[in-house]
């Protein structure tokens, strides 16, 4: 991993422990107390909504699954694909034919699931066009994709542009993090690096769930504060 | 809006509250702007940020080209709307054969009567005794012969003898 500047509050190497969860639930940001799962609209029930839009043709409803699955894709078929050009050009296929495909999709199964699927069977057929072999099914199931995260092991799949792109935002992204003050860079590490969620991050910094949520949008927006001239404006882009 | 496109990323936000701002998300360029840029943050948080953008253009060109499409709309096509349409059909099915028992058994009362009622409406009328008075009758006019009548004829007693 790169750019491991971010502070981390657990020690090093100590794998997280939620507190128990005792006592009544945390107060929500307008004062009112409920159990913090309770009606919150699961990422797989949010896809599917995403889906259904785009399936009534709306397709920015579909680039926005675009930009949530992205990464996630490109490190799936790195282990298939070896060159990263070629996984940018497999990514962008398998998203494509995803797309065709939308109408036959029923929700049967998670969208990222069904994704992944499409992804190793378009990365597999690029192989066989190409005359190389393509890796067994059995190597590469979609069930494997559900759970498939991470960079552990995995090789570097930007293009030498991509990485110095990456590594230029890389930089400004760490100096607007240690820049910001420290609960606000504390709740937003605790939620993109250890994964935790806002009742996790309220226990451990000891304040109202509605409090994190707060932070967590104050530091995004920091930083996106700084990242913009890099970026370029909506006007430049589509997205 | 843009706290909520902050939560809804996080997958924290309530289900009506969710629907709005996948509402606002999909309405704005602005909005949709946002939803990249903190997945952008991510990735580069967790070193992962490279060329996300340029390839995610790349991604909307090619889409760009495709045509539009329109699924059509299926109400049933969730795993709870099968269960409760086989459900009903259970049930329904369920209903269909214990009304049709109840008929049945209604019918063959209804049949019993209307069997033995029926004669009377289609042939005449015709009196009969009470059975009291069928019982009389019969002890008097009964036909049954006496012990004397089973006796071979050979042992019989002449009535003369008697």
């Amino acid at each position: 991993m790169k750019n491991l500047t971010f502070i981390i509050p657990q020690e090093a190497g100590q794998p997280f422990l939620a507190p128990e969860a005792t006592g009544p639930a945390p107060a929500l940001a307008g004062g009112t107390t409920r159990h913090p799962l309770q009606g919150r609209m699961s990422d797989r029930e949010i896809d599917q909504q995403l889906v259904e839009r785009a399936q009534r043709g709306e397709k920015r409803a579909f680039e926005l699954l675009v930009i949530k699955y992205q990464r996630k894709l490109e490190r799936l078929l790195s282990r298939i694909v070896r060159d990263p050009s070629e996984i940018e050009d497999v990514a962008q296929e398998a998203f494509v034919k995803a797309y065709r495909a939308l109408p036959n999709f029923r929700g049967d199964s998670a969208f990222y699931t069904w994704l992944y699927r499409i992804g190793i069977n378009t990365a597999k057929n690029y192989l066989i066009a190409q005359g190389r072999r393509a890796p067994t099914s059995t190597e590469y199931d979609s069930e494997e994709a559900e759970g498939f995260e991470d960079a552990v092991g995995l090789r570097d799949i930007n293009t030498p542009e991509a990485e110095l792109m990456s590594k230029q935002i890389g930089r400004t992204v760490n100096e607007a993090i240690d820049a910001l003050p420290e609960e606000l860079r504390t709740a937003i590490t605790l939620r993109e690096i250890d994964g935790l969620s806002y009742e996790e991050i309220a226990k451990i910094m000891d304040c109202p769930i509605g409090t994190v949520r707060s932070r967590i949008f104050r530091a995004r927006e920091a930083v996106a504060e700084r990242l913009r001239p890099q970026l370029g404006t909506a006007k430049d882009r589509r997205w | 809006m843009s706290q909520e496109i902050s939560t809804l990323m996080d997958g924290e936000l309530d289900s009506d509250e969710a629907a709005r701002a996948i509402r606002a998300l999909c309405a704005s360029d602005e909005r949709r702007e946002r939803w990249t840029t903190y997945h952008l943050i991510g990735d580069a948080m967790r070193g992962d940020a490279g060329g996300r953008a340029a390839r995610a253009q790349r991604i909307f060109d090619a889409l760009e080209r495709e045509p539009t499409v329109l699924a059509p709309r299926r109400p049933l096509s969730t795993r709870s709307g099968r269960i409760a349409f086989a459900a009903a059909a259970s049930v329904a099915t369920v209903a269909v054969v214990g009304w049709i028992g109840v008929q049945q058994g209604r019918s063959t009362g209804a049949d019993t009567l209307a069997r033995g009622a029926a004669p009377a409406s289609s042939q005449p009328a015709i009196a009969l005794p009470e059975p009291k008075l069928v019982n009389d009758y019969l002890v008097v006019h009964r036909q049954v012969p006496n012990a004397e009548f089973y006796r071979p004829a050979s042992n019989r007693v002449p009535a003369a003898a008697r």
